[in-house]
């Protein structure tokens, strides 16, 4: 149960608290995670709108977990599916060559072995243990973005239902907390149209959360950097566009961390001073 | 992969198009194929197959880039990462997290040498 976590430059730069909070709810999980930063950017959404040279960078994160002998943990929508595609690409041998002697030129190979899961993927297959580990149930209710790129394109992911995911919810339900039916759950968050139209990224993140809290949501559950980005770095543009759309973020470690009975400082829950209404 | 029939179906179920961005009969006819989610429920709904990923992409090297998309590229070929890096280690050793291993920048530089940014 040895793993590599891929954290990604968004939880890097900016939320601390995902990174802690998974760590420590993947350990009472029976993981290993070993302490691995080398990584460098899965090219995301930048290099391939620029070129097809985006491969031999997520190739090379491949790689360096191949060296490791180690499968991937992702964090991030985005991420998952970047590194997820490359290694479907890798599937050609001809492109497989190209790519290794682009990767040997930094003295790495790629054999196409590393297993790429985002987080809701392994706690998926682990609900017996979550169900096991939770002490104090939730009183809370909460509604859910479900990482789009997760499951789309499903043709990348292999994963769940791409346009009404389950695996959130199954695993939500299992900390007790109540899960809020709310008109736009399915839509994306729509943070990276923040890149070119913040008026679009805002006016989406403040739909989505007012829907959420006209639903009674006390919370919204991520699990992906770039939905937090939206959601709680944006949160005062997004309140001064919509006053009911004021909502704390939880990152989803948080939430099933909380339900294991683990303190706040464990959790990163002052971080962000995320306070529960 | 699947030809376009400009049956509509992509569109339908765009976050972009939903919120104003100009498009024709399938979100690959439009002038700014960068305001995008990345959602590709665009994928999904096509009836054809369409490689709406790949043809997205490629449109998108032949139009201007907007300043955001320069801004991540150019991080990314400078240092590795998507975003800046600075500071994040004193902010990490503050809660007990182990430090980045910054990439080398020869070794972006070999991996990502035909990325040009004109
Ligand atoms: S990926 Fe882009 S074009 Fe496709 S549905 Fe989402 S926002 Fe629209
Ligand atoms: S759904 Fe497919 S076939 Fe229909 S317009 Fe869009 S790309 Fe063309």
């Amino acid at each position: 149960m040895e793993r590599l976590l891929y954290l990604g430059c968004m939880v890097y730069n900016r939320f601390p608290d995902y990174e802690l909070s998974a760590k420590v709810v993947l350990s009472k999980l029976g993981f290993k995670l070993r302490d691995f930063h080398e990584f460098a950017c899965c090219s995301s959404t930048f290099i391939p709108s620029v070129s097809d040279a985006w491969i031999y960078l997520a190739a090379y994160n491949l790689a360096l977990a191949e060296r490791r002998g180690l499968d991937i943990i992702s964090l991030c929508g985005t991420c998952t599916s970047m590194l997820k595609r490359a290694n479907l690409m890798l599937e050609d041998e001809k492109l497989k060559e190209k790519v290794n002697s682009r990767l040997a030129e930094v003295g790495l190979s790629y054999s196409g072995s590393v297993v790429v899961s985002h987080l809701l993927e392994v706690l998926k297959e682990k609900e017996a243990s979550i169900r096991a580990n939770v002490t104090r149930p939730l009183n809370l209710r909460v509604a859910l973005q479900h990482p789009c790129n997760v499951f789309r394109p499903s043709e990348v992911a292999r994963f769940d239902n791409p346009f009404k995911p389950k695996a959130m919810r199954e695993i939500v339900a299992l900390t007790g907390a109540e899960i809020v039916d709310y008109a736009m759950e399915y839509e994306c968050c729509g943070s990276t149209l923040l890149l070119t139209s913040k008026t679009m990224g805002i006016s989406s993140g403040a739909d989505k959360l007012a829907s959420a809290r006209e639903a009674g949501a006390q919370a919204i559950i991520v699990s992906c950097g770039n939905c937090a980005y939206l959601f709680d770095r944006h949160q005062e543009d997004i309140r001064k566009l919509e006053a009911k759309a004021e909502l704390p973020t939880l990152f989803l470690p948080q939430l099933i961390g909380m339900a294991f009975g683990l303190s706040r400082e464990e959790l990163g829950l002052d971080i962000r001073r995320v306070e529960l209404g | 992969m699947g030809e376009c029939n400009r049956c509509g179906a992509c569109k339908h179920v765009c976050i972009a198009f939903k919120r104003g961005v100009a498009t024709g009969a399938s979100v690959l006819e439009r002038e700014d194929r960068f305001t995008c989610a990345g959602c590709w429920k665009c994928i999904e709904a096509c009836p054809e197959g369409v490689d709406i990923y790949s043809l997205m992409m490629e449109a998108r090297r032949r139009g201007r880039l907007p300043d955001s998309f320069r801004m991540g590229v150019k991080y990314i070929l400078d240092t590795g990462y998507a975003m800046p890096m600075r500071g994040v280690n004193a902010i990490r050793k503050m809660y007990g997290m182990g430090a980045i291993r910054k990439v080398k920048p020869e070794v972006v530089k070999k991996l990502l040498r035909d990325v040009e940014l004109d």
